[in-house]
């Protein structure tokens, strides 16, 4: 079966042609190819797991690779690259985006471009399908392109929506600028090492650090590994480049779950996991890693607290709980960050959806406009609050056991300050726990606020809540894969050789206190004396602003984008219109006319002319060559 | 004992218009002539099939060989893989003349059908038989078979003003160049007393350079650069390209070129490939490959007829096609077969248009191709496709060819070369997309729809498919111009 693994990203991309080019008009044939291609998809990736399982831990690395372009010395290659870390990403996507495109038929039941959010959805998946089986940069960056690509088709999937429009935008123009790093890491390597192949790459700095040339090329490896994780900060959306994700749930809520869970923002982390030999090398790169990951986590968290768009909050614990991937995977702990990353798709698709079956309700997004809705909505409610007990990492849900991994990792680690880590992840685990039951109280419980949302509430149709219960269950589930003492995932999924993790026992009931703790403080803000938050709000005004406005980083980029970029690009047109367009553009484009025209005067028409010139051209040739 | 193995595909050919001269005697005059039509079609089918088992590799198991080269006439015949690959261009550019020729004839009667279609086909015997001609004779005679039938469809319009001038410069201009060729040919026979290609290579080897020699080389090169029109012997081309029917220019434009591609292959990296002589070839072929490729490119901007235009790509291509010639060995000779038949389809794409468009509006100027995305949206595509082909547009097959091109000859020191190249392949754009924007943007004057046929339907499908399918995924083609350029390396 792996030797037709490349089969994996094209079969849904097959799909999107078929879907665009032929079915296009038949919602429901369009709607069943691509769940079904997924479907296949999903079972292809169980399969290789099974067939990888089969064999010896040694020779779970098997890549095929075909040339695609050939100019000696140079070659790009196509290839697939399955291993551990591969069949991981393989079964979280194909999962997720499959239970996300089943929901999908009944959220999007009234929708006119059926069709097309299909096909957009099948080539999503087969771009991120492309990226994770990867096994060369180049192709890892066209993956790349063709998911920013992707992302920005769905999140303007209303373009006619001014909101949307402008997000799929800054969606677009953000990842811009990761991207570039991104490339130029990319190129810098075929610069370095001649090849775009991940096993030649790593086995050069693995013999490079052998033999002790290591401190020559050290720069390179430490930069070129900043460069690719500029990429990973603008796709995962960690601090500074973070922006982008809370717009982008101006997409249809299916698509945010995606997004979120499994394809598009899982990219960076896997993208960082799959060079983690290029990080790894380099302590400073880890430092700089582990950083990005922890501040985001807190920063983000922070943010959550006082949002009141479900959806937004939603989107802000995603921020948060990247950047504890980040972070895992920057202290060294990449086997927690990839645990993590699979453990909180399931959680956060199951939260995206629930909300979007919430919304689906109620027509709105506002939490303050809910309330009360667990009578109405027993299994969205049920399911929603599963997922709040896993992201919270209460015992024994899955985000206990990848969140215990990770603190143990950040405290065990040796980076230079892993203390403030270890307590900023602390708090921030606070936090969530904080802020997401804030949302649950909110929403489901106490009295309706808004009669007439709480009137037209309703239970979704069973293509919704079918996903939603499967991701409940994958929520309880998924932690045990990784129980202490047992460690099926660590000794499936592991960097280098495979270490015996130590559970500690001191960790996970501290992290269980202060889980507790912010949901009780949730309890108490929320259901017990509501008049309490407004007071806090208050009394911290400030503080609440700055968090309600997103610590203006908005606001900062605008004013830096206004009065810096807008002055030199009014500079910059001036100079492209008057010196470039008319002068060197059209003046080439003039000349080249004009030299057509004058060329065609030769043609005359006439024999003997044209005889002449052949004459001439032998003549000409022959003094040529003699003198 | 002969081995008529090594000339098949020619006697296939030639027996298949034979019959088709015979078939029409026994035609009422009134008749749809559809027979003869199915035999021209079947017959150069048979001899398209007919190289697959020459190669020995068969997909339906009949190898008539093991894959070894095929000799004749004490090896003044031969072939070999690289005259195989050139034989399949030549015999796919036949079967699509064959296919314009049905639609070209329905508005263009002639009464002689069928000696149309035999000439044709002779034509076609002609290039095929180039391409494994081992001996300049031979060659010489293969060349001539092909240029006197073409000088016959160029012409074959009898009551058209256009297609007897294009005819009857054509077969000046050809006698003209012909008669520089065997006179080159004659001063090689005369310093080497042999015409056999490789045995020239020898003698030549051992002799001091002379200015007979270089002389001789020019009057080879000057002969040969007019069949594949390479300025400055290009002048004819526009003229005859617009004034022939469409389907032969068709023919010129593809098969007659990649004959006279062999001969170039065969005679200058073989027959001259002598240190003495080919550094001025080499030389030579760099100024006549830019120089091409300038004019080509400059002087399809004014032109308003669009078979003109592309007479005068063809030019320009050709001399794209050329800065292969300088990069002698297996890469440039595999980047130049793999040119050649991503041009073969994106040009005979085009001209396949040409002619169903003419046949509906009975127009060739490119103002007259207005919204034809609304009147065929197969036709907006492939003319956008195959023409952003011939420009070089990634991701289409242009591209990777002219990668390959301009690489091979980067690799031996010809960057300035594939700079020009690479700048004229810019200003071509701006022609190619006259076009591509009259059929796409602009709207439609008479917006009736143009029928055409299931097969045509297809085979622009094909070429759409294949110039986009060899753009990302040029392999399985590489593979095959590798295997073929291996024979002469």
């Amino acid at each position: 079966m792996i030797q037709y693994s490349w089969l994996i990203p094209t079969m849904p991309a097959l799909a999107y042609v078929v879907i665009i080019l032929f079915t296009r008009r038949s919602r429901i044939l369009s709607g069943l190819i691509s769940i079904f291609t997924m479907a296949i998809c999903f079972a292809f990736s169980v399969g290789i797991l099974l067939e990888l399982l089969a064999k010896a831990p040694a020779d779970r690395s098997i890549p095929l690779s075909w040339t695609w372009l050939e100019i000696p010395p140079w070659s790009a290659n196509v290839g697939v690259l399955i291993d551990p870390l591969c069949v991981n990403m393989l079964l979280v996507v194909t999962l997720i985006s499959l239970l996300v495109q089943i929901y999908s038929w009944g959220y999007m039941h009234d929708e006119e471009r059926f069709s097309s959010y299909y096909s957009y959805l099948s080539l999503f998946t087969a771009s991120m399908l492309l990226l994770v089986v990867s096994n060369n940069f180049l192709q890892i960056f066209v993956g790349w392109e063709l998911v920013g690509l992707c992302s920005y088709l769905l999140i303007g999937f209303w373009f006619f929506k001014p909101e949307a429009a402008d997000a799929c935008k800054k969606a677009f123009v953000v990842n811009r600028v990761g991207d570039m790093g991104f490339l130029m890491g990319v190129v810098t390597i075929g610069m370095v090492f001649g090849t775009f192949d991940f096993k030649t790459v790593f086995d050069a700095v693995t013999l490079g650090i052998a033999n002790g040339t290591y401190d020559t090329t050290h720069h390179y490896i430490a930069g070129i590994a900043l460069l690719l994780f500029c990429g990973a900060v603008g796709k995962s959306a960690q601090f500074p480049l973070h922006v982008w994700l809370p717009d982008a749930m101006e997409g249809p809520t299916p698509v945010s779950a995606l997004i979120h869970a499994a394809t598009m923002v899982a990219a960076g982390v896997y993208m960082v996991a799959r060079t983690y030999m290029l990080f790894s090398a380099d302590p400073f790169a880890m430092t700089v890693v582990a950083y990005t990951g922890g501040f985001t986590a807190i920063f983000a968290a922070s943010i959550a607290v006082a949002q009141n768009d479900i959806k937004r909050i939603l989107a802000y614990s995603t921020l948060s709980q990247l950047g504890y991937m980040i972070l895992a995977l920057g202290v060294g702990g990449f086997t927690p960050g990839m645990f993590h990353l699979t453990t909180h798709a399931c959680f956060k698709a199951l939260l995206f959806l629930g909300a979007g079956s919430v919304i689906h309700g109620v027509h709105n997004q506002d939490i303050w406009k809910m309330g009360g809705l667990w009578s109405k909505m027993k299994i969205t409610g049920t399911t929603f609050f599963i997922a709040n007990l896993a992201i919270a990492g209460i015992f024994p849900l899955a985000g206990f056991w990848s969140k215990d991994e990770i603190l143990s990792a950040v405290s065990e680690s040796k980076i230079p300050g892993h203390e403030i880590l270890y307590y900023a992840a602390v708090f921030t685990a606070f936090l969530t726990a904080f802020y997401m039951f804030r949302l649950f109280f909110v929403v489901f419980m106490g009295q309706p606020r808004d009669h007439h949302a709480y009137d037209h509430a309703h239970e979704s149709p069973l293509t919704m809540t079918g996903p939603l219960m499967v991701l409940a269950v994958l929520s309880i589930c998924v932690g045990w894969l990784n129980l202490p003492g047992v460690d099926s995932f660590s000794k499936f999924l592991h960097y280098g050789e495979y270490h015996e993790e130590v559970f500690h026992m001191g960790i996970a009931i501290a992290s269980s206190i202060v889980a507790l703790a912010g949901i009780g403080l949730a309890f108490v803000f929320y259901i017990s004396k509501p008049e309490l938050a407004g007071k806090t709000a208050d009394t911290f005004k400030p503080i609440y602003l700055l968090l309600k406005n997103k610590y203006y980083v908005d606001e900062f980029y605008g004013w830096m984008v206004k009065n810096f970029l807008f002055g030199f690009a009014t500079i910059c047109t001036w100079f492209d219109d008057n010196i470039v367009d008319d002068g060197m553009v059209d003046g080439t484009g003039w000349i080249t006319r004009k030299m057509g025209s004058l060329f065609t005067l030769t043609q005359t028409g006439y024999v003997q002319n044209y005889a002449l010139v052949i004459f001439a051209g032998v003549a000409a040739i022959y003094l040529f060559v003699s003198f | 004992m002969i081995n008529y193995l090594t000339f098949l595909p020619e006697i296939i050919l030639v027996c298949t218009a034979i019959l088709i001269l015979v078939v029409e005697l026994f035609q009422a005059p009134s008749s749809k002539r559809s027979s003869i039509r199915w035999i021209a079609f079947l017959g150069t089918l048979a001899a398209l099939l007919c190289l697959s088992c020459l190669s020995g590799s068969c997909p339906l198991g009949c190898n008539l060989t093991d894959g070894t080269a095929q000799q004749a006439f004490n090896g003044f015949i031969k072939t070999d893989g690289l005259a195989l690959y050139f034989k399949m261009i030549i015999l796919l550019a036949t079967l699509f003349t064959l296919l314009m020729t049905y639609r070209h004839f329905e508005t263009h009667k002639t009464p002689y059908p069928a000696e149309f279609l035999a000439i044709l086909l002779f034509s076609a015997a002609g290039a095929s038989a180039l391409t494994s001609a081992q001996e300049i004779i031979t060659l010489y005679i293969a060349l001539e078979t092909l240029t006197i039938s073409s000088y016959l469809l160029a012409s074959f319009m009898k009551k058209d003003k256009g297609s007897n001038e294009a005819g009857m410069k054509y077969l000046l201009l050809g006698a003209f160049s012909s008669a520089l060729l065997l006179f080159g040919f004659s001063y090689i026979y005369g310093l080497t007393g042999t015409t056999v290609i490789t045995e020239i290579a020898k003698s030549l080897a051992m002799q001091p350079s002379s200015p007979l020699a270089v002389f001789a080389l020019i009057l080879v090169v000057g002969g040969l650069a007019f069949k594949i029109s390479l300025a400055p012997f290009h002048m004819w081309t526009p003229d005859v390209y617009e004034g022939a029917p469409t389907p032969v220019t068709a023919f010129l434009s593809v098969a007659s070129k990649t004959a006279g591609f062999a001969a170039f292959v065969r005679l200058f990296w073989v027959g001259l490939n002598v240190p003495s002589l080919q550094p001025i070839w080499m030389g030579l072929f760099a100024v006549l490959s830019a120089m091409s490729i300038i004019l080509g490119n400059l002087e399809a901007i004014p032109q308003k007829n669009i078979k003109r235009l592309m007479g005068y790509s063809s030019i320009a291509q050709a001399g794209y096609i050329a800065t292969g010639f300088l990069a002698i060995g297996p890469m440039g000779l595999t980047a130049l077969l793999f040119y050649i038949f991503v041009y073969l389809f994106a040009n005979l794409g085009v001209f396949l248009t040409i002619v169903i468009v003419a046949n509906k509006t009975g127009s060739e100027q490119i103002e007259d191709y207005a919204g034809m995305w609304k009147r065929s949206p197969l036709i907006g595509i492939v003319l956008l496709v195959c023409l952003l082909s011939l420009a070089g547009v990634p991701p289409f097959a242009g591209f990777s060819g002219k990668w390959y091109l301009f690489g091979a000859a980067i690799s031996k020191g010809y960057t300035w070369l594939a700079l020009i190249g690479m700048t004229f392949s810019v200003v071509s754009l701006f022609y190619y997309l006259q076009v591509a924007k009259q059929a796409l943007v602009v709207a439609p004057k008479d917006p009736s729809p143009i029928e055409m046929s299931l097969l045509e339907r297809s085979v622009l499908i094909l070429c759409v498919v294949v110039t986009v399918t060899l753009g990302v995924w040029p392999r399985p083609i590489m593979d095959l111009a590798q295997a073929a350029a291996s024979s002469l390396f």
